[in-house]
Order: C-alpha cells, then structure tokens, then sequence
C-alpha cells in the first residue's frame, strides 16, 4: 500500500461569484485603465479561476510593467445559458483545463446551436483535449464556420465591461 | 481651451490645469474640477485619451511594432497579426488622415489581427481587422449600452464609406 496522494482532478463545478482571472498586455488597456476587448476572444479564452488560484499567480514570472491582471465573474460570461444572437443560439461555458504548473488553468468555451444541436466551436481536434474533458466528444466545429463576428465582438464588448482591473502595470 | 463633455452637460477648462489658470474663468475651472470629482478619474481619463489622442507618427510606429508581435504575444495562444491585417489597418489609417479623423489607437487583437478605435465621449468605433482580411466593426455606446456591428470592406471605397458612418456616429453629423 503506497501513501501517494492522488493527483487533483479538474473540477467542473464554478460558482456564480468565482472570479476568471485573465493576463492583459499593456497595449491592450485604455488610458482609463480598463481592457479593451481586444484582451479577450473566442473560443477557448484562457483564465485562472480565483479558487485555485490568485490574481498575483496570474502574473508571476511575468513583467509587472507590462503586464497586468483582470477579474471577472462567472456569472458575466453568462453561465450554463444560451445567448440568443439574431437567428443564432449560442451557449458559453467555464471549464477548469488545468495545464502542466498550472493547475487553475481554465478556458471559457461556446458552441452554437446547429440543427438543434449545440455543437462546440473549438479549432482542435480530439486528440487535443485532456482524458476526462467533459468536452472532449462533443459535435464541434470550426470557429471559421460557426463563430459569427457579430456575436464575438458583442460578447467580448459585454466581458470588457464587466472586467475589473485588479492588478495594474506597475509604473515603469 | 480644451472641452470636457460630461453626461448632459458641457464645462471647459484650460489645459493645463494649474493655480495660474484660477484667474478670469476660474469659476468655469472649478465647475470643471467639481465634475471631474464627481464622475472620478473615469470622465478625466476619457478627457485625456480624446485630447491626447496619437499623431499619425504614434499611430504608425504602433502599426510596425504591432507587425512584429509573435504568435502567443497576449501569453495565450493569440496568433501573430498577418501582413495583411496590418496592412488593411495602414490603409483605413491613411484614408482616416485624409479625413482628419485620425483614430485614437491601434492594438493588436487577441482573436487574431489590428483593432483600430475611435471615440468621442461615451461612443466608440472598434474595427478588427482579421489574420484572413477580413474586417468587422463594432459601434458602442458606454452610456446606453446600445451596440451594433457591421462587416467593413477593406478598400478604399469601404473605408470611406466606414469613415463616413464613424463620423455620423461619434458626432450625430
């Protein structure tokens, strides 16, 4: 019998008031301080979730002067909720993808309803997804093919203004 | 002299702001500082972004170094802008010149290309241009939170036909 501990699992589990912590470069914040949504994209945006992590992670190994850390909460993605675009129907998830060193590792992820399917917007292909990803055998498609600029930008737009700055770059 | 626009209201101010400057319009100075207190730094960065907005030399030094970021340069996974994004991005730059309606920044784009912004006040037009040449627009409104988007042509005559709707938009003309 051996003592080894297990090694921590992902889980799928987000709270509606968990904070997604996200990296920004200084040339993509606005004089007034806050992201501009050109920090944020689609599909597979890459964060840190505040219960395993915290904002000062977000930003270890990297320069404070040109680099800073933004906040939002899983309740402003929307969660578990279909977003209704025009004549398309888009659903956006948290998922907790933790990455070698990093076990906070998460991505927020969308698929688009297509012949009353939600199918996954990802350019990946199965091989890419860790073993266990809830998501790894999901109906997916290009965002070449699904992802409408319509729908990103607003959304990204929508994300801008519900990030908070929480930690800015340090004066140089 | 230098125009704040605060929400239903317009004061102005002399720049740059200083004791020397409470002189014969030193009521309208303080009626400016009281707004910019009242709103927080939110109103005074925007002031300043509007009227420290870049010269055309900013613009394209931003364009080149943007030229020349890396794939991964958000420190995710955001692709290199490609040539053509940047040069999509001169071209609106240079048509907007012509215009006198220089836009206020230009950053690389997480999803892959150049974003060009303009703004006035609560408004702003964001174009992205994409890695593939495409491009796209996004007019928004802080204040309302009205939103819309349109896809823009990139030749001369789409960028000013885009200029054309900017400067209806920024400016109710």
């Amino acid at each position: 019998m051996t003592n080894n501990p297990q090694p921590e699992q992902p889980d799928q589990h987000f709270s509606d008031a968990e904070r997604l912590f996200r990296r920004v470069r200084r040339e993509n914040i606005a004089r007034s301080g806050k992201a501009t949504f050109l920090a944020f994209n689609l599909p597979d945006m890459s964060v840190n979730r505040e219960r395993e992590s915290s904002a000062e992670d977000a930003r270890k190994g990297y320069d404070q002067a040109d680099w800073a850390v933004v906040a939002f909460a899983v309740k402003d993605i929307p969660p578990r909720a279909t977003w209704v675009q025009i004549v398309q129907e888009y659903q956006l998830k948290p998922r907790h993808v933790p990455e070698p060193g990093n076990f906070s590792h998460s991505e927020v992820r969308v698929w688009r309803k297509v012949r009353a399917v939600f199918t996954l917007i990802t350019s990946r292909k199965p091989e890419d997804f860790l073993p266990g990803d809830p998501d790894r055998g999901e109906p997916r498609d290009t965002p070449e093919a699904l992802l409408d600029p319509d729908f990103h930008m607003r959304w990204r737009k929508h994300i801008e203004l519900a990030a908070k700055m929480v930690l800015p770059c340090e004066p140089v | 002299m230098a125009t704040i626009t605060v929400p239903r209201k317009k004061v102005s101010a002399f720049v740059p702001i200083g004791p020397q400057a409470l002189g014969g319009d030193g009521e309208r100075l303080r009626q400016a500082m009281d707004e910019i207190l009242r709103h927080g730094t939110q109103l005074l960065d925007r002031y300043l972004e509007e009227t420290g907005g870049a010269d055309r030399a900013t613009i394209d030094d931003s364009l080149d170094a943007i030229s020349l970021l890396p794939h991964g340069w958000d420190s995710y996974s955001a692709p290199a802008p490609s040539i053509v994004a940047v040069q999509n991005a001169k071209g609106l730059v240079n048509e907007a010149d012509r215009f006198g309606m220089l836009p206020i920044r230009v950053e690389p784009s997480a999803m892959g290309g150049v974003g060009v912004r303009f703004s006035n006040g609560d408004r702003e037009v964001v174009v992205e241009f994409y890695n593939k040449g495409s491009a796209h627009a996004l007019f928004a409104g802080d204040v309302t939170g009205d939103m819309r988007t349109e896809p823009i042509s990139t030749d001369l005559a789409g960028y000013q036909r885009f200029l054309g709707e900017v400067r209806t938009y920024l400016h109710d003309k």
